[in-house]
C-alpha cells in the first residue's frame, strides 16, 4: 500500500514529493547554509516553549502571592 | 493565541493547557510527517522498495486509529494528564532509537507499532479531551487553535529535519526530534497540563466561583452536563447523533485518505507533473491551516453542525471539480476549495460529541469516531487503487466519494443541534450524583 507517499491528513508522513519541492524553494528564496536554517528554525522551535513556560509559572506566582494575601487579610484581628 | 484575559487582568489558565499541548502535537505530528523526507535515503541504504517502507506506515496507521478508543478509556478513568506525559516519553525514546533502525523490520516495529501506538496518546481526539474539560462557550477556538499545532508542526518541523538531515545524517535528525520531545515536550506538559481545571481550583472558561454558585442555584448545573449524558458509553449509541457524527466522520476519514494518497497519481493520469501535483497539496495545506482556525472561532458563534454540514458539502463540490473540471483547473479548484474543509471537521466533531454527550466519556467516544475515521481512510486507500487499476480512471471513486460527502453534508445538518446541545438546552435537574461523576482523575 502506498500510504506514506502522501497522506497529509492528521499526522501522517509527507509526501517525498512535496518535501523535496519546499526543499528546492527554500533554497531557491533564501539561499543559505542547512546549519543557518537549522539555527534559525532551532530558535524558533525553542522560543515558543520557554515563553510558554515561563509565562505560567508568572501567574501561578502571582495567583499564589494574591492568595496568600487574601489570606492574611482573613486573619481576624485580636 | 487569542488568550483573553479575565476581570483580574490575568489569562484565564485553559490557554496555557492548550498553548503546552499545541506544542505536543507541534513535536508529534511534525516529526511523525517527517518520515516522509527518509523514505528515498533509506529506499536506497536499506536495499528495499518503497513498497516495504510503505507497509511499516501502513501499519502505523492502522494502529494509531485502532488504540484511539483504548486511550480514550484510559483517560475517562484515570484522567489524561498521565496519558499524554506517557504517551510523550515513550514518543521521545522511540525517536532517538530510530537512529538505530537498519532494516525495514525494525522500521515496522518502531515507527509501525511504538511509535505509532504511542502518538495515539496525543491525537486530536485525546488532547481534545482537555480542551472541552477546560472550555465550554470558547470550546471551538479552542479545539481550533490545538489542531493547528499539527500543520504548524508539519510547516516548521519538516523543513528542521530535512536540513537537519543534509547538514548531518537522518541519524541525527532522528535523536535531535526525540531530545525535543524529551526536553522540551515532557517538561511542558508535566509543568502545565492538568487534567480538569477543578484540579487548580478553576472552572471552564475562567468562571468565577460567584457565576457557578448563581448557576447551581438557578438548577442549572454548575458544570453543564451534556443533554444525552449517558451512564455508560455503550449507551450513546442510542442515540441519533452518535451515528450521525461516526457516519459523517468516516467519510472524512475515506475522502481525505484517499485523495491523499492518490493525488500524484491522479495528476499523473491527467499528465500533471509529481511536482505540480506536490504543489497545489502544499496549497491545499496552506489553506486549510487558516480556515481550520477560523471555523473553530465561528463555530463557537453558531450551530456547529451547520459549518459542519458546509465543511462536508464545500468538499463534495471539491471532488466534483476533479471530475468535471480538465486537469490543472481541477488540481488548483481542488487545492483552493478542498483546502476550506480539510482539518475543519476535527474541531467541530469534537466539539459537538462534547456539547451533546457531556464530558462523562468524551475520551472513548471521541477515540472511537477518530478509530472508525482512519479505518475508513485506510480501506478507501485500497478501494481507489483497486478502482483505478480496474477503470484506468478515478472518475467513479471521485463521483462516490463526492455522492458519500453530499451524505455525510446532510446527515450533519440533520443533527438537532438546539435540542440535544448543552449550548442551547442547559440541563437543568438536580444532579446529587454529580460529584460521583468521574471528571477526569486528579492530574
Amino acid at each position: 500500500m502506498p500510504l506514506p507517499r502522501s497522506v497529509l491528513h492528521h499526522a501522517e508522513a509527507i509526501d517525498p514529493t512535496l518535501a523535496a519541492w519546499i526543499r528546492h524553494k527554500i533554497d531557491d528564496i533564501l539561499g543559505l547554509e542547512p546549519v543557518t536554517i537549522v539555527a534559525i528554525l532551532g530558535v524558533v522551535i525553542l522560543a515558543f516553549p520557554v515563553w510558554l513556560g515561563a509565562s505560567a509559572v508568572r501567574q501561578r506566582r502571582r495567583a499564589e502571592s494574591e492568595a496568600h494575601s487574601a489570606e492574611s487579610l482573613d486573619v481576624p484581628q485580636s | 493565541m487569542t488568550a483573553q484575559p479575565n476581570d483580574s487582568g490575568e489569562r484565564f489558565y485553559g490557554w496555557y493547557v492548550v498553548g503546552a499541548l499545541f506544542f505536543a502535537m507541534f513535536l508529534v505530528v511534525g516529526t511523525r510527517q517527517g518520515f516522509g523526507v527518509f523514505v528515498e535515503t533509506w529506499e536506497e541504504e536499506w536495499g528495499v522498495s518503497v513498497g516495504a517502507i510503505s507497509a511499516a506506515a501502513s501499519i502505523g496507521w492502522l494502529l494509531n486509529g485502532i488504540s484511539q478508543p483504548f486511550y480514550g478509556r484510559l483517560a475517562d478513568r484515570i484522567g489524561g494528564r498521565p496519558v499524554v506525559l506517557v504517551s510523550m516519553t515513550v514518543m521521545g525514546f522511540a525517536f532517538i532509537a530510530m537512529a538505530f533502525v537498519n532494516n525495514v523490520w525494525m522500521l515496522a516495529l518502531l515507527y509501525g507499532v511504538i511509535i505509532s501506538w504511542a502518538a495515539g496518546g496525543i491525537s486530536p481526539s485525546m488532547t481534545g479531551i482537555f480542551v472541552v474539560r477546560w472550555f465550554q462557550r470558547q470550546r471551538g477556538t479552542a479545539m481550533s487553535l490545538l489542531i493547528s499545532g499539527g500543520s504548524v508542526g508539519g510547516l516548521v518541523l519538516i523543513p528542521f529535519l530535512t536540513y537537519l538531515f543534509l547538514a548531518t545524517n537522518w541519524q541525527t535528525a532522528w535523536v535531535v526530534a526525540g531530545v525535543l520531545t524529551l526536553v522540551l515536550g515532557v517538561p511542558l506538559l508535566w509543568g502545565i497540563v492538568r487534567s480538569d481545571p477543578s484540579d487548580m481550583g478553576l472552572h471552564p472558561d475562567g468562571d468565577s466561583d460567584e457565576l457557578m454558585s448563581e448557576r447551581a442555584a438557578s438548577g442549572v448545573d454548575a458544570v453543564p452536563v451534556g443533554p444525552l449524558d449517558a451512564a455508560r458509553w455503550q449507551d450513546s449509541y442510542h442515540s441519533a447523533p452518535m451515528w450521525q457524527l461516526s457516519t459523517a466522520y468516516v467519510v472524512c476519514g475515506i475522502t481525505t485518505a484517499s485523495v491523499a494518497v492518490h493525488f500524484v497519481r491522479w495528476a499523473a493520469s491527467e499528465d500533471i507533473s509529481p511536482g505540480t501535483a506536490a504543489l497545489a497539496f502544499g496549497l491545499l495545506s496552506g489553506i486549510n491551516a487558516a480556515s481550520v482556525l477560523f471555523v473553530g472561532a465561528v463555530s463557537d458563534r453558531m450551530q456547529r453542525k451547520t459549518l459542519l454540514g458546509a465543511m462536508y458539502l464545500i468538499r463534495a463540490l471539491a471532488f466534483l471539480a476533479l471530475i468535471a473540471l480538465p486537469g490543472q483547473a481541477a488540481l488548483w479548484t481542488f487545492a483552493i476549495v478542498g483546502g476550506v474543509s480539510w482539518l475543519a471537521t476535527v474541531p467541530l466533531t469534537t466539539s459537538l460529541t462534547a456539547d451533546v454527550y457531556g464530558l462523562r466519556h468524551i475520551g472513548m467516544l471521541g477515540g472511537l469516531t477518530l478509530m472508525v475515521h482512519q479505518l475508513g481512510g485506510a480501506l478507501a486507500v485500497v478501494l481507489f487503487g483497486f478502482a483505478f487499476d480496474v477503470w484506468g480512471s478515478y472518475d467513479i471513486p471521485f463521483a462516490v466519494g463526492a455522492v458519500t460527502l453530499v451524505g455525510a453534508g446532510l446527515i450533519s445538518l440533520t443533527i438537532r443541534e438546539r435540542h440535544v446541545s448543552a449550548r442551547y438546552a442547559p440541563v437543568v435537574r438536580a444532579r446529587p450524583d454529580l460529584d460521583a461523576a468521574p471528571a477526569g482523575g486528579s492530574g
